[in-house]
């Protein structure tokens, strides 16, 4: 019954899709917003550490390590921005994922050390790569890709949370994130072999 | 109240809404491996074409069911994760020798091994699924598009292959049910001839 109301009110909800906000210069915080979708490297990025985060050993830390992550983010879009720093290039974001994913593979409880330093260098690595190019609304967007990062940070953790609640009675959900975590490594070994070769988009 | 049983309805329901919605992709008019659609699908679709790739990959999910724990996971952590290894070789252009009689002796191995219920140590089970995981990998990366959106169709390979497994494992389950075990042994005699005909060029 909850779920039926759910699903009527949010069709109810739903508006019509606009090209353009009313408020403005708002533009380019949505679009950074939606950059770790339309960049899919930093949204597993961001993803794959939100889930490697709700693995800490104490689950404690796991909002400590979304804000670490979060900050580590600010501050690389905050020294990109004012030193016009260039943007990472794509194999080292790929390696920044394929560490994620294999701490992700390798262990059911993560020490809180390990999120913790991949906080520390991929959020640096994922927010100098969200510079936007360009002066224009560059605050803006950067700001909203920072969001964005951090949204899909706390909504996988919060589905790594929610994994890690349920495996006291359903063991086996402790495999998900961790072959979800080999899927991720395994494609940034890809990413990382077409980056070394040159090609691949 | 929720009972155990209500937990584990909605974590089977959840599983399934996560697989229907990974392998849901969206309707397109145009087909290209270009941009982040197409490169995603020309990736999922790239394992779906080689039958040989496919005997195998359900091949390793059904051996790893057979095997149980801790095969039954590790073999679906291990293999796409070796297998990208292959694959990166692939990309680079490193050579390696008989790649496709490697693909096909896969599915006569691991057929032959599902046949005879081989329930082997699981560092040998390893070295085996390893050893033809490089194998397909490679294969794969050799014939990657150049215009290929490198993270998409990374991700769609992957997927495709993971998923493949887990369809595997999923039929594997079937090892405990009354005449499961037969059925399953059955199907691994049919993909070790699979195997033999992809060898000979028959298939």
């Amino acid at each position: 019954m909850r779920w039926a109301l759910a699903l009527i009110a949010a069709l109810l909800l739903a508006g019509g899709a606009e090209a353009h906000t009313s408020i403005e210069g708002a533009e380019g915080f949505f679009r950074g917003l939606a950059h770790p979708v339309m960049e899919p490297m930093q949204g597993v990025l961001a993803g794959s550490f939100g889930l490697l985060a709700a693995r800490a050993e104490r689950q404690a830390a796991f909002r400590a390590l979304v804000l670490a992550f979060a900050l580590a983010v600010l501050a690389a879009l905050v020294t990109a921005l004012v030193f016009n720093a260039v943007l990472v290039p794509t194999w080292v974001l790929a390696s920044g994922v394929l560490a994620c994913g294999l701490g992700l593979a390798a262990f059911r409880h993560v020490p809180g050390v390990v999120p913790l330093g991949l906080a520390l260098i991929a959020g640096p690595v994922l927010g100098s790569n969200a510079v936007s190019e360009g002066a224009a609304g560059q605050l803006a967007t950067s700001l909203g890709s920072l969001a964005g990062a951090s949204v899909m940070a706390i909504y996988l953790g919060g589905l790594g949370t929610w994994l890690a609640e349920r495996e006291a009675r359903l063991d086996w959900l402790h495999l998900a994130p961790r072959i979800a975590g080999a899927w991720v490594a395994a494609t940034a070994m890809l990413v990382l072999a077409f980056a070394v070769q040159g090609g691949g988009g | 109240m929720k009972t155990l049983r209500d937990e584990r309805r909605m974590a089977r329901l959840t599983l399934a809404l996560l697989i229907c919605s990974v392998a849901a992709f969206p309707a397109q008019a145009h087909e290209g491996a270009e941009g982040l659609q197409g490169g995603f699908v020309s990736g999922f679709t790239h394992p779906l074409y080689g039958w040989d790739h496919v005997a195998a990959m359900v091949a390793v999910g059904i051996w790893g069911a057979f095997l149980r724990q801790p095969a039954i996971w590790i073999l679906p952590i291990v293999f796409p994760l070796v297998m990208a290894i292959g694959g990166a070789l692939g990309v680079m252009g490193v050579p390696l020798p008989f790649i496709e009689p490697g693909i096909a002796a896969s599915s006569i191995v691991i057929g032959l091994a599902i046949l005879a219920a081989w329930r082997a140590p699981l560092w040998l089970a390893g070295l085996i699924v390893g050893l033809f995981a490089i194998f397909h990998g490679h294969a794969h990366g050799t014939e990657l598009p150049g215009s290929a959106n490198a993270m998409a169709f990374a991700g769609g390979f992957v997927i495709a292959t993971g998923l493949l497994h887990l369809i595997g494992i999923g039929f594997g389950l079937a090892v405990d049910r009354p005449g499961g075990r037969i059925a399953l042994r059955g199907a691994g005699g049919i993909i070790a001839a699979l195997g033999v005909a992809f060898l000979f060029g028959l298939v």
